[in-house]
């Protein structure tokens, strides 16, 4: 059939590749690859990072809901709880995530979720933090932006829930985009049993025709309301183009990853002998108080991240930031190119991207120097 | 949807609608290791078109409580109660893998009662390895790597997941992990003897179940199932001359690799019976 003669022809040649239900096969492609390198059962592509945490807090916790999270969580996501998700009336206690005594003591009657982050300054004790949250009925949530499903999979440590960035997985700084990955490890039936929480997933909703979300999917409950509910509510979901980028990324992932790691353990072995440098907080040295955890739950590498305290204070760090000349000044992370940053009054935060360690150790001992003699 | 089977609390999973009464009810049996919600994509949908669904979760298996239960006889006798106990009288059987020997067993005990077959991922006899039978025994973890390995046309990502984001065979190994928290006393190794020695099968020589069966009868065998291979059904096919026999592109678990593909062969099949 050919030609506008054809009945309904011009409708349907708009048709022609369209896919069953609407659903973007870039996405659904990019969602479900993630979900399988995580090991979950389900993912959902958002448009930040920051737009998967708010999706994965939304979904479980509501006003007068309650949050414990790492005091250790980059400022984007801290700053989401400490301060966007209270004015909504979801208050977050931050603990200090190397003590899981801590995570107990913050639990509340209204405590919905967990929330951490790894690689950290302070490596998140995953195992012993998840059994303090699932032996009260709490499931684990896990920034993995930094690590990647190819330094650490979070669900394999008793996480139940990951959300990422696009930096890494893209391959590109200034990527943009996020993932929201369901392990299918938390028992939600369970827990609304026993404590009355997480009715949303496990109680007829009236707003989906009284479907209930936890009978239709025993292990991707969660997965289902979020995409039904969340993200619909709250539009954070993804371009096809960006969902693409990340595709394409991911095919490079484990190659990129292997760099990144071996050039911050180059960086910071050099910036923790250096006269300058008054700390290195990198979990790939043997004097990090959390190397030995580090080094079960990180076997391939400790990330990218390299953060460092100079000697002489602010003006220092300032002076020091200003000489550099190979690394950029922001904190995108995730692309080929190494960057710094200030964090904190003294500290300096390195990204090591993918360039020449020599080249790039060149220039943190001529940028070092420079900064001491300002002094 | 909660009922009283024996004594015992017994679980069927009835998604929202409004049954007409001159819809067929269907009643859908998992396999083994598995609950309900390898059916959710099907029962849905036939619940949409007005049909009254259960999907049940076989005693010991997710929500119903109790033992499993050791033979596929034994189960088959619990599902007429489960129908019994729901005011069912007479429905269509969907029943996938050991759930399959369930549903033609349960119509070879009650022949009323049974609308219609449709029986998929079926083969007779379900013969379930040595190395199989033993590793469900000591090492539940590594049966359930198998087993999920086997029961998938591929465990990378091929085809997008339904629903969307879904990666098959990842949510199949987490469900079976549940099976197993939910229930420690070797459901897995319980389900394969019930499999290995359901007797009643198709042997025309053995005057059994399948011979006897009388109502219509549909296969859906996935092309390239390695637990249950089309290859492997045709006896018990043969011995249900009236049978009809559909193939869909996947490995044994049809309902959730293929889920348009299965719902679809349903839906001609439950259509054909008026």
């Amino acid at each position: 059939m050919s030609g506008p003669n054809y009945p309904g022809f011009t409708t349907l040649a708009l048709h022609v590749a369209a896919t069953a239900q609407g659903a973007d096969p870039a996405v659904a492609r990019l969602e479900e690859r993630v979900a399988a390198l995580e090991g979950g059962v389900a993912g959902i592509a958002t448009a930040t990072g920051q737009a998967a945490l708010h999706l994965a807090v939304a979904t479980l916790a509501g006003a007068g809901d309650h949050v414990v999270a790492a005091q250790t969580l980059c400022p984007a996501a801290r700053g989401l709880l400490a301060h966007g998700l209270r004015r909504q009336c979801i208050a977050t206690t931050f603990v200090d995530p190397r003590d899981p005594a801590a995570w107990q003591a913050a639990i509340r009657p209204e405590t919905r979720l967990f929330v951490g982050e790894v690689p950290g300054h302070a490596v998140l004790d995953i195992p012993a933090v998840a059994a303090v949250a699932h032996a009260h009925d709490l499931p684990l949530l896990v920034d993995a932006t930094l690590a990647t499903p190819w330094l650490l999979k979070p669900l394999d440590h008793g996480a139940d829930l990951v959300v990422h960035g696009a930096g890494f997985l893209a391959g590109q700084q200034g990527a943009t985009g996020g993932l929201l990955v369901d392990g299918g490890t938390f028992d939600w039936h369970a827990a609304h049993a026993r404590t009355g929480r997480y009715a949303d997933l496990c109680e007829p909703d009236p707003r989906f025709d009284g479907r209930v979300f936890a009978e239709e999917s025993t292990v991707g409950a969660f997965t289902l309301r979020a995409r039904a509910a969340g993200l619909s509510d709250f539009g954070a979901a993804i371009g096809t183009h960006d969902a693409t980028v990340m595709l394409r990324g991911l095919e490079t992932l484990g190659l990129r990853m292997d760099r990144h790691v071996a050039g911050a353990r180059e960086v910071a072995a050099t910036l923790a002998a250096h006269p300058a440098v008054a700390r290195v907080d990198h979990p790939g040295l043997a004097t990090h108080p959390d190397h030995a955890l580090a080094r079960r739950l990180l076997p391939r590498g400790y990330g990218a991240v390299v953060p460092f305290a100079l000697h002489g204070g602010p003006a220092a760090a300032d002076r020091f930031l200003d000489a550099l000349t190979i690394f950029a000044r922001s904190d995108g992370t995730g692309g080929a190119r190494s960057c710094a940053t200030r964090d904190g009054a003294d500290t300096v935060r390195l990204f090591i991207g993918l360039e020449d360690t020599d080249d790039l150790r060149a220039d943190l001992a001529r940028a070092l120097k420079l900064a001491q003699k300002g002094a | 949807m909660y009922f009283n089977v024996n004594g015992s609390t017994a679980y069927a999973f009835s998604a929202p609608g409004t049954p007409a009464p001159d819809r067929p009810a269907i009643v859908f049996v998992h396999g083994a290791q598995n609950d309900h919600s390898v059916w959710t994509a099907q029962a849905r949908w036939f619940a949409a078109q007005d049909h009254r669904v259960l999907a049940v979760d076989l005693p010991g298996h997710g929500r119903s409580t109790g033992p499993a239960l050791a033979t596929v006889e034994q189960m088959a006798a619990w599902l007429l109660g489960l129908l019994d106990a729901a005011g069912v009288d007479r429905a269509v059987l969907a029943g996938h893998s050991m759930g399959s020997l369930i549903a033609l067993e349960a119509a070879f005990q009650a022949p009323a009662r049974a609308l219609g077959l449709a029986l998929l991922g079926s083969t007779w006899p379900m013969k379930v390895s040595d190395t199989l039978l033993e590793t469900a025994r000591t090492d539940e973890e590594a049966a359930i790597d198998m087993v999920n390995l086997w029961s998938h046309a591929g465990i990378a990502p091929a085809a997008p997941g339904t629903p969307p984001g879904f990666w098959v065979p990842g949510a199949a190994r987490r469900l079976m992990q549940r099976l197993s928290q939910l229930n420690p006393a070797q459901l897995f190794h319980t389900d394969f003897v019930a499999c290995n020695t359901y007797a009643n099968g198709g042997n025309a020589a053995a005057a059994v179940a399948a011979a006897a069966v009388g109502c219509p009868t549909l296969f859906v065998q996935g092309r390239r199932d390695m637990m249950t291979p089309p290859r492997s059904a045709q006896a018990l096919v043969a011995s249900i001359p009236h049978a009809r026999v559909a193939t869909v592109d996947c490995g044994h678990s049809l309902m959730t690799e293929r889920p348009d593909d299965v719902r679809a062969t349903l839906q001609d099949f439950v259509r054909g019976l008026d």
